[in-house]
């Protein structure tokens, strides 16, 4: 998809008009977000280690698989070689969709199915397909119901979760004579219906990958619908597209990354199917894909390892935890990033994958409190990344010289004390309206406030108060 | 790109300095009782909406069957431990997957199962689209071949991929579902909407 993240100010200015889709999204991530919170505290009495002990084994073992990711890329690829699946490498968007394209067009594939890819969202993959003249279906409920109205995903989990049900129905009574007042289950076996076919027609399908297991070539896909299952059982030939950072040492670490996925996607003690797919079709098996092709992503992921500050972004296992907890996507949405990662993961990760001179505004979709940090099975400090991409941006005077001039006064105020007392004095006596601190027309400062809304500064400032109490008591302030 | 031209790019944009400390598993096994092990797995596969059933002796499972199924068509997906109680359900043939869609009930076994999760494991010895594209399924397990948790689960993965290269081990747990349209769970999403687990609390004489 083109990114629009560069038009973040406008666009969720009014993605926040839309009432029906900030419902539809409040309602989605909290449901979750509390979903979440009772499956991670079960795991204290469910497993030996606990949450916590949980998360801090998974963020250590990603990050000795990071600091030696060849050597672990080199044996998956010759493990999943050995298991008959062939292994391809790409450097960058355009040459994993050349890979991708060249595959297909071998097998003189008509129909593609796929299962869910953020990394086939973040290549334009599907764009590139139906330009070869291919019929290329998205599976998956949710990502089905966008392609058919040309939406992108605003969740990495939940890719519908904006749409309000009542807008499905009008859809799927439009192209489906299905009824208007449908239930959710009607609606899905509509779905179910119609794609079926594809299943059973398709030359290929393409899915995307949850983990990678160095040790056996395997590659791993946790879903509910069955879809990826199908995907990768029912066509000739399974094509797997995933980062490289996806990987893991062994199978046997592969259970504490399922235990903190599926519990902190969706809050399910396990997601309704699991597969472990190592090769394609043995030749004693009675069904299954003849030929399975991996293709390993980079695209700028590599710019994210040799950067020290930025590096535990690769740790992410994309359970969107962060996104259902934050307050600032729970009113904005999805939509309102503009790329295909959204929410606080997005908001990290964007400004490398895009460049940040494309992406900057994403960081600053933060009140920083901190909740994103709390919730994230594998220790990503989010919000410490989103102060440090500030901080680049800032030197980078992406946005302009008066921000920079800004913080560079308030950095002087806040270390004068004169200055501090001058600066609170005038604070005291500023304009307000209807109890808020008035608007003012200056540069920056009208900015600023356009999305802050501060109570009106009055009364006494708290040192005189404090002050006065102490001389009334005869204690000296120790100044 | 050239492989070996991605790991040289890869390799001299590593970072250097102080390398993780490399992680040692130092977990401790959870051992339960099989009757503990059972009831576990009883509890879990219901929340996950499974409808489990227990069989005592190999002589319960016949009648157990005939009630699930019906009048409706079915198709074995590769049983071997239960061939025979499959080959005496004689009310219906056995249908070949074509358009699915026409079978009801796709009965498969399950080469083990994961007591905290609730979850059998299919491997590829059964037939993928048999155990997917009818609405509904009935697994069979063999009660002894219920483990502990996900790390026993998986190092039995990981033992038998040392045996032999299997394809897939597909964890399943519950009926296929999505919470998609505005977080209303819909069942039978592509995949089965109904599962049946019949567990045999004895092995088996035949």
């Amino acid at each position: 998809m083109t990114p629009t993240s560069k038009a973040f100010k406008s666009i969720h200015k009014d993605e926040l008009t839309k009432f029906d889709k900030r419902g539809a999204v409040l309602r989605g991530t909290t449901t979750v977000d509390s979903r979440r919170k009772s499956a991670c505290a079960e795991l204290d009495s469910d497993d030996p280690d606990g949450y916590q002990a949980l998360r801090t084994k998974a963020a250590n073992i990603k990050d000795v698989v990071l600091a030696d990711l060849p050597r672990f890329l080199e044996s998956f690829a010759e493990n999943a070689e050995a298991a008959g699946a062939a292994v391809h490498f790409a450097a960058d968007a355009s040459d994993a969709r050349t890979i991708i394209q060249d595959i297909i067009r071998a097998k003189n594939a008509r129909v593609i199915v796929k299962s869910k890819s953020m990394v086939s969202e973040e290549i334009d993959l599907n764009a590139a397909l139906e330009n070869d003249g291919y019929k290329v279906i998205e599976t998956d409920l949710g990502e089905f119901i966008l392609q058919l109205e040309d939406e992108h995903p605003s969740h990495i989990v939940l890719p519908a979760v904006h749409k309000p049900k009542v807008e499905v129905e009008r859809m799927f009574n439009k192209l489906y004579a299905s009824p208007m007042g449908a239930s959710a289950d009607e609606l899905a076996q509509t779905a179910r219906r119609v794609i079926r076919q594809d299943f059973l027609d398709a030359e290929v399908g393409i899915s995307g990958g949850n983990f990678l297991v160095a040790d056996t070539g395997s590659i791993v896909i946790v879903e509910n619908e069955g879809n990826a299952r199908l995907t990768t059982s029912l066509p000739k030939c399974h094509i797997a597209i995933v980062g490289i950072e996806k990987i893991i040492p062994s199978i046997n670490d592969l259970p504490i990354f399922l235990n903190l996925l599926s519990r902190s996607a969706t809050g399910q003690r396990s997601t309704v199917f699991v597969s472990t797919i190592t090769g394609p079709k043995a030749t004693h098996e009675p069904d299954g894909p003849e030929e399975m092709h991996i293709v390993l992503v980079d695209n700028r992921r590599s710019t994210i390892l040799a950067d020290e500050k930025l590096r535990p972004i690769l740790r992410c296992i994309r359970c969107a935890a962060c996104v259902n907890t934050c307050p600032v996507y729970q009113q904005i949405g999805g939509h309102s990033y503009g790329w295909v990662y959204t929410g606080p993961i997005g908001a990290i990760l964007d400004p490398v994958l895009l460049g940040l001179e494309n992406a900057y505004h994403l960081p600053y979709a933060s009140s920083l409190c901190g909740a994103c940090t709390e919730v994230c099975p594998v220790k990503i400090p989010i919000d410490d990344i989103l102060v440090e991409h500030r901080r680049r941006t800032v030197s980078a005077s992406l946005t302009g010289p008066a921000e920079a001039l800004a913080m560079a006064s308030f950095a002087k105020v806040m270390i004068n004390h004169n200055l501090y007392e001058a600066a609170t004095r005038l604070a005291a006596v500023m304009p307000s309206t209807n109890g808020r601190t008035a608007r003012m027309p200056l540069p920056v400062i009208t900015d600023w406030q356009s999305s802050r809304d501060l109570p009106a500064i009055k009364g006494p400032r708290f040192r005189d108060i404090w002050k006065q109490r102490l001389s009334k008591s005869g204690v000296g302030d120790g100044s | 790109m050239d492989r070996k031209q991605f790991l040289t790019a890869l390799r001299s944009r590593m970072p250097t300095g102080n390398n993780p400390t490399v992680y040692v598993d130092d977990r401790v096994q959870r051992t339960l009782s099989r009757d503990d092990c059972l009831s576990l797995f009883v509890e879990r596969a219901t929340a996950a909406l499974s409808k489990v059933y227990l069989c005592t002796a190999i002589e319960e499972a016949l009648p157990l069957l005939e009630s699930i199924i019906g009048t409706d068509s079915f198709v074995d997906t590769g049983c071997k431990q239960f061939a025979s109680t499959i080959h005496r359900l004689n009310s219906r043939a056995k249908q070949r997957l074509q358009s699915t869609d026409n079978v009801m009930f796709g009965i498969s076994e399950a080469t083990f199962g994961v007591a905290l999760t609730g979850s059998c494991v299919l491997d590829a010895s059964q037939h993928r689209g048999g155990t997917l594209l009818p609405p509904r399924h009935i697994i069979l397990i063999d009660s002894s071949k219920i483990v502990e948790d996900l790390h026993k689960a998986y190092s039995c993965v990981a033992d038998s991929l040392k045996i032999q290269r299997t394809s897939v081990f597909a964890f399943h747990t519950g009926p296929s579902r999505s919470a998609d349209i505005e977080q209303t769970m819909a069942l039978g999403v592509h995949g089965p909407g109904d599962v049946h687990i019949v567990v045999f609390a004895v092995q088996p004489s035949e």
